[in-house]
């Protein structure tokens, strides 16, 4: 290894970010060369600097303070442009929904032995496994975590998953209690 | 240890990373990050349903990061609270549309640190203005000023300021970086994530930024 590669690597070297062919030349080089030795020591020393930075305190009561006045800025800029609410065709909210139920039946860590899935495409399907109360259970309390896989994979936002899932709990409230 | 990917459940997180000098450390187990993950998804959800305090909640969760991450950018006291407000506020506006390719935080910190960046440009552009000449010229001519201090006598707080003049002297790309990996301590993949960039390009704009800075600090004598 070069003494322009070695020092190119040295703050990946610094940070851990090295292993293997590349880990051994370079700690090989630093042995031998007193140039790249001092470059690792002089980083090394910027990194303690900057490390002293990092102790920046947050003055008392600022934090909760800078909340209150965000809270008076939301709510003035809510009034002002009135969050739409985004309205979603059945078609889509009932496709939505089995894709959700499928994803989490499928990574439902409590998954029922005997679940079956009905056949029937769209709300139907929804409803019928929804009946049972071990889904609904874990489903309140695993949607949430496994939603975001579900927003990658199908880039439904947020805001759209969420809905699906305010009218699942509507549908099905009652079995969205824990069971006993 | 390299940081690596946690594969429960699909969520990914990083495992816990303390470098040789036992510094830059990522203490949290991955188990932790994804339970933040969790939790923070949880709370992004609720916003987006209209739920405010839940907004309040990731406000007071992450204040102190991105009050920090501000200030080591932007310095003056008196733009803090304003640009907080800013960046907050945009935070709120683009939640909605978050589709969770990333961690809240990182997503977080990618509006925090392009608000940063751009209100850098327009300080510059503003002293271009002012006298005429080009500010990063005025900027690299002061850097070559020699302290005559020899590095032992600084007191910590007269490094510190000195260290944090040398920041302000690198372009805000690789100030951002810098503040990034070295105060906020942000793993490789979290800065690829906040940033939006490949792991080729945060390993070769680090290495510039550390570089760059090395020098200034070199010229300053510091180092
Ligand atoms: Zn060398």
């Amino acid at each position: 290894m070069d003494c322009k590669k070695c020092q190119n690597l040295l703050g990946q070297y610094l940070d851990e970010e090295l292993e293997g062919q590349e880990l051994s030349d370079l700690e090989q080089h630093i042995k031998v060369c007193p140039d790249c030795t001092r470059e690792l020591e002089r980083l090394r020393k910027m990194h303690s600097f900057l490390t002293d930075l990092k102790e920046v305190e947050v003055p008392e009561g600022e934090r909760e303070a800078f909340i209150s006045a965000l809270r008076n800025r939301i709510e003035s800029e809510g009034a002002k442009t009135s969050r739409k609410k985004s309205v979603l065709r059945p078609v889509l909210v009932s496709a939505i929904l089995v894709v959700i139920a499928l994803i989490v039946i499928v990574t439902c860590p409590q998954k029922p032995a005997d679940l079956k899935i009905a056949p029937a495409p769209g709300l139907n399907a929804i409803e019928n496994m929804a009946v049972d109360r071990e889904i609904c259970g874990a489903l309140d309390d695993h949607f949430l975590a496994t939603s975001e896989d579900f927003m990658v994979d199908t880039s439904v936002t947020g805001g759209q998953a969420l809905s699906v899932w305010k009218i699942l709990k509507e549908t099905h409230e009652d079995l969205f209690e824990p069971a006993e | 240890m390299k940081g690596q990917n946690y594969d429960g459940r699909g969520l990914s997180g990083y495992v816990a990373r303390v470098n040789k000098d036992n510094s830059i450390a990522r203490k949290e187990p991955a188990d932790e990050i994804v339970a933040v993950r969790a939790r923070d998804n949880r709370l992004v959800l609720r916003t987006i349903a209209g739920d405010g305090e839940a907004f309040e909640d990731l406000v007071r969760l992450y204040y102190d990061r991105i009050r920090a991450l501000v200030f080591h950018h932007l310095h003056r006291e008196d733009d803090l609270d304003d640009a907080l407000q800013e960046i907050f506020l945009k935070a709120w506006q683009a939640l909605p549309n978050f589709q969770k390719r990333s961690n809240f935080y990182t997503w977080l910190f990618r509006i925090a640190s392009n608000y940063c960046i751009d209100r850098l440009r327009k300080r510059r552009l503003e002293l271009v203005s002012l006298d005429g000449t080009e500010a990063r010229d005025a900027l690299e001519a002061r850097a070559h000023l020699k302290t005559d201090t020899p590095e032992e006598e600084y007191s910590r707080s007269e490094r510190v300021r000195i260290v944090q003049k040398a920041i302000g002297m690198l372009d805000p790309i690789y100030q951002n970086i810098i503040i990034l990996r070295e105060i906020e301590g942000l793993t490789y993949d979290e800065l690829a994530d906040s940033l939006d960039i490949e792991m080729g390009t945060v390993k070769s704009r680090l290495a510039r930024a550390r570089t760059e800075l090395k020098k200034i600090l070199q010229d300053m004598d510091v180092i």
